[in-house]
């Protein structure tokens, strides 16, 4: 088995979980039941493909795909903000929809049905950063990722500065904890949710294209299988700490990582390969300390 | 004070400075304390008020609201006392005692004493002994309580809210399960792990001093509202299902009789003004005729005809033998009804008093944690 | 995040504003792709109940969805989010078919109740882990009821594939043997799909019906669902309710993988749950968690996919645009506000400014 290929596949399995669970940390210390993050992934995957496809860029499809993200979290803030609809409820429709919606038109536009691949998808060039990726050891971190890996990574590190070290971190710290105390000292606790939304938006588009045109260059029906949620899994496993929330992905990385490379020496069925990752976040639930639920 | 630490991990003394320190840190020039010594040790209250007269010195005004006497003659100027959201003095302090604030407090209007039968009260109802409970602030919100309530008896406990009261009332009922000391209803003694369904059973009833979040159920029909209290073991209630038609008829039996206002029982109890949720929760608590009954703050919010109804209701639940704990931090309302009357302040009971012969001011005095001189406790 | 959902009620005009406006959706998205939404919408009808054999084709569509949706409506109304209907679904279906693949020479009247027996406990025992998440370890039960789908979809796969593969099958797709002839459920229509499984996911309605107008259990797991303290305070043991909910609504749900094996497929198929678990949520929600909303909810589900399908077949225009018109109504059906928003179109949009921040 080789070691640098198991870690580069591992982080670039981990970039996507990691942007939408940094996204839904915001949202969570916000104080918004925010599962959407698998719609909008999957709604990044298809405008990403689509839109690199027409216009022969990455960069538009990368571009398409976060507006595309961002739109459906808009609707997501005016249906539950304005309309007073139930988070939950919402969150669960729309998941469902972006899941039909992506795959009506993929069959009305492109006349493809399960996946759409084509030569002609451009991929989000990977790039080897000059210096670092010379350094012993290390150098395997910075070596034939897309930018939108290593800005996945980055984005825990920015994403533990904003809440934990700035101004607008304790505004949304306190409109999650004690939305009554945050609004006695003034802090808008809807345009802090509605910042937190967006800033998930965009990072769920980013994990959206880095799925689709971030190494393989298709799209396929339903692609995200789930990714939304494991993310969701590892937020609430990680004590909205950034690190843990690091850690716990990366696991689920090398988890998937390594599946697929027993999966190509053909010792374990695909199917159990397949069923690792969900078994890990389930497994997270029951090791952690019982806490009895509090009525 | 530890800058990285949680605010729900510190002891609430340096929360509570963390509080006074954001306002100040603002530029407040007001500054609003609510009972702001409430929990603090009293070394923590003499440094507190240092602080306090440094910024009166420094141009700051300060509104302390607090129910302790001596706190307000330590370090006020100017007294306002307010009794039932109305002002009823205004003194300099200088110019007063506390023995006239709590005049002011209690009020002068005479409470006439509930007319009571005579009623055998040897048998005991509910016994409490050696009852500890520390709050998950980890401050000790019941100190070594110990009581005996009889059968055929109202006891009061009078006191300022937050001294206590809900944490004995859960206790009683079972909601909270990590306390220490011994309770029994009704002659059986109730471990601290049994749950809420064994207690009633043994004969609790209570009127929650909560009554949108524990009370009751908003959101359910006024039937369901009703029915919860003796659907177990009530007499429309069968082994495994419920003969909606008898408790549809005892509903109306009782809505009818605690002169609920409303047209059908099948709307949503949110649809009951305060004042008839409050009447259908005692109905539904009374509907088992409990052995002990907590009536915890049974006439807040309730207009007086509801009041007066709900306070009868009371008296002739004791007439009937059975035992009433009635806790309320309306003194008048335990003047009137209780036959006995404990008064309790941070969690200890600091006096007994005879409704006969006590007056409200030397309870007001015993509630705002003044001692007693006289010894005849 | 807050995971806890309290069925509301929703009123009829909130209910057909959410469908006018779904229809409208898909209508543009219709329009947008190039085709006549009147003659899309028209097909679609014509699908659902145009025909004998149309309206057969929406009753078999909309018996899956009485079990799945009466199994969410359970869970949600005793206050738990069970969104693991599609998990128990699938290891209920393995279940009984395993069941009824092993003892071919029973005869029916031990078979048929040994293969529905053995679904509801796979259900039940799929349907615990979340719970206890739930109640013992401070989990919300969501994100282990997800990852529980995906588990039991892949782990029926894998021993499909490797246990109980259809002979002389290899690769082409994952499937068992078909079940004993005597295990199957009886065609009520003949020539159609619509099987007695109809009527056991009636009858299971109008249990639900029964229980919670009834019983005590019933009335204490209305009670959990609405407000837990109250519960706690009048004497209901709420966990215990709790794990009764969910093990019940995982028995229905593993029922219904059952009835679907039984009654149509006589074989057990790789996902063959497909929407079936995430539109019975659905008709849930629609139907404020109520049985007879619920059956409601499921019957329009169900015949919305059966002219879905017809559409598909007869136009050009995908079926999937149902699940679009499905989920719009289900997001407008909870909104609270949205009723007034389009009261009087034109005249009065707004109903007084919408308070910020008070949306927790």
């Amino acid at each position: 088995m080789n070691i640098s290929l198991l870690i580069r596949a591992a982080m670039r399995y981990s970039a996507p979980v990691l942007l939408a669970a940094v996204g839904a940390l915001f949202c969570d210390c916000a104080g918004v039941t925010f599962i959407i993050l698998e719609a909008q992934m999957l709604l990044g995957c298809f405008f990403a493909v689509i839109a690199g496809y027409y216009f022969q860029s990455w960069a538009a499809g990368v571009l398409c795909a976060v507006l595309a993200s961002i739109l459906l979290g808009w609707f997501f803030i005016w249906i539950t903000m304005k309309m007073k609809a139930i988070e939950l409820v919402v969150g669960f429709a729309i998941n469902f929809l972006v899941d039909g919606l992506t795959i009506y038109l993929l069959r009305m536009v492109f006349h493809q049905t399960g996946s759409f691949v084509s030569p002609e998808i451009p991929a989000i060039p990977r790039i080897t950063v000059p210096v670092l990726s010379r350094i012993p050891l290390v150098g395997i971190l910075f070596d034939q990722q897309t930018w939108i890996v290593y800005f996945a990574f980055f984005s825990v590190v920015a994403a533990s500065v904003l809440i934990y070290h700035t101004a607008f971190g304790l505004h949304i710290l306190s409109s999650g904890a004690n939305p009554e105390a945050a609004q006695a000292v003034g802090i808008r606790i809807g345009k802090t949710r509605i910042q937190c939304i967006m800033i998930a938006s965009v990072l769920c588009g980013l994990a959206g294209s880095q799925l689709s045109i971030g190494f393989l260059s298709m799209f396929s029906e339903g692609m995200t299988v789930g990714k939304g949620f494991i993310a969701l899994g590892a937020l609430m496993f990680s004590n909205r700490k950034p690190a843990l929330v690091l850690f716990i992905t990366l696991l689920f990385g090398f988890a998937e990582a390594i599946g697929n490379q027993v999966q190509l020496g053909g010792t374990l069925a695909s199917e159990l390969v397949l069923m690792i990752p969900y078994v890990a976040v389930l497994a997270c639930v029951f090791v952690r300390k019982p806490v009895p639920e509090q009525i | 004070m530890p800058p990285r630490a949680r605010i729900q991990d510190i002891p609430v003394s340096i929360q509570q400075r963390v509080e006074i320190l954001k306002a100040l840190y603002l530029g407040a020039e007001l500054l609003i304390m609510d009972e702001p010594t409430a929990v603090l040790t009293p070394q923590e209250i003499v440094r507190l008020f240092q602080t306090l007269v440094e910024l009166r010195n420094a141009g700051k005004s300060i509104i302390l609201i607090t129910h302790k006497l001596n706190e307000i003659m330590q370090i006020t100027d100017e007294i306002l006392v307010l009794r039932l959201g109305k002002v009823t003095g205004h003194v300099l302090t200088s110019a007063t005692d506390q023995r006239r604030i709590a005049e002011m407090m209690v009020g002068r209007q005479l409470n006439q004493q509930k007319e009571k039968q005579q009623t055998d009260q040897t048998e005991t109802a509910l016994e409490v002994r050696d009852l500890e409970y520390v709050d998950k602030w980890g401050v000790k919100a019941i100190d070594h309580l110990s009581f005996t309530l009889r059968k055929g008896e109202i006891l009061g406990i009078a006191g300022v809210q937050g001294n206590g009261q809900s944490e004995l009332i859960d206790i009683l009922t079972g909601m909270v399960s990590h306390y220490s000391g011994s309770v029994s209803i009704d002659g059986k003694p109730v471990a601290p792990s049994s749950d809420t369904r064994t207690r009633r059973e043994y004969g609790l009833g209570c009127i929650p001093e909560d009554r949108q979040s524990t009370g009751a159920a908003v959101g359910a029909t006024i039937l369901a509202n009703f029915i919860m209290a003796g659907y177990r073991t009530g007499d429309f209630s069968g082994k495994w299902l419920i003969h909606y038609k008898r408790a549809r008829e005892r509903t109306w039996e009782y809505v009818k009789r605690f002169t609920v206002k409303t047209d059908d029982i099948m709307l949503d109890a949110l649809s009951l003004s305060g004042g008839n949720l409050q009447k259908l929760i005692v109905a539904r608590e009374l509907y088992l005729k409990p052995a002990v009954l907590i009536a915890a703050q049974p006439s807040r919010g309730v207009d007086i005809g509801a009041t007066e109804y709900i306070h009868d209701t009371l008296i002739q639940h004791r007439n009937q033998g059975n035992a009433v704990l009635l806790v309320s931090s309306e003194l008048s309302e335990i003047m009137t009804l209780s036959d006995r009357i404990l008064v309790i302040y941070n969690g200890r009971f600091v006096g007994e008093a005879d409704p006969g012969t006590a007056t409200e001011e030397e309870i007001g005095l015993l509630m705002a944690g003044i001692e007693r001189r006289d010894s005849d406790l | 995040m807050n995971f806890t959902y309290r069925p509301v009620p929703i009123s009829a005009k909130t209910a057909v504003m959410a469908v006018i406006s779904g229809l409208l959706l898909g209508a543009v998205l219709i329009f947008a792709t190039g085709n006549h939404p009147a003659v899309i919408y028209a097909a679609l009808v014509r699908g659902a109940c145009g025909s004998l054999f149309a309206l057969a084709s929406s009753i078999r569509w909309t018996v899956p969805l009485i079990f799945t949706g009466t199994a969410a409506a359970i869970a949600f109304k005793g206050g738990v989010f069970n969104m693991g209907v599609e998990g128990q679904m699938y290891v209920g279906g393995l279940a009984a078919a395993v069941v009824g693949i092993t003892w071919q020479d029973l005869p029916g009247y031990l078979l048929v109740p040994m293969m529905l027996a053995a679904s509801m406990a796979a259900g039940m025992i799929w349907a615990l882990p979340p719970i206890l998440a739930k109640l013992y370890y401070g989990s919300s039960e969501v994100v282990p009821c997800m990852m529980l789908n995906y588990i039991a979809m892949y782990l029926t796969d894998y021993l499909v594939h490797n246990v109980f593969l259809a002979g002389g099958n290899r690769g082409a797709t994952i499937k068992t043997d078909l079940i004993a002839s005597q295990g199957r459920l009886a065609r009520l229509i003949p020539g159609t799909s619509v099987s007695t499984a109809l009527l056991i996911g009636l009858a299971i309605v109008l249990a639900y019906q029964w229980v919670i107008r009834r019983t005590r259990f019933g009335y204490e797991f209305e009670i959990c669902g609405i407000n837990p303290r109250f519960a706690r305070y009048g004497g209901v043991n709420v966990n215990r309710t709790r794990i009764g909910v969910i093990l019940l609504s995982g028995a229905i749900a593993g029922l219904g993988g059952a009835t679907e094996i039984m009654g149509v497929r006589y074989c057990f198929e790789s996902r063959f749950v497909g929407d079936f678990a995430t539109n019975g949520i659905l008709a849930a929600l629609l139907g404020s968690c109520s049985p007879g909303g619920t059956l409601i909810g499921a019957a329009f589900m169900g015949f919305l996919k059966a002219g879905s399908l017809t559409v598909e077949r007869t136009t050009r225009v995908s079926r999937a645009v149902a699940v679009v018109i499905q989920c719009t109504i289900i997001c407008f059906v909870s909104a609270k506000s949205f009723a007034g928003v389009l009261e009087l179109p034109g005249i009065r949009l707004w109903k007084g400014k919408a308070k910020e921040g008070k949306t927790q």
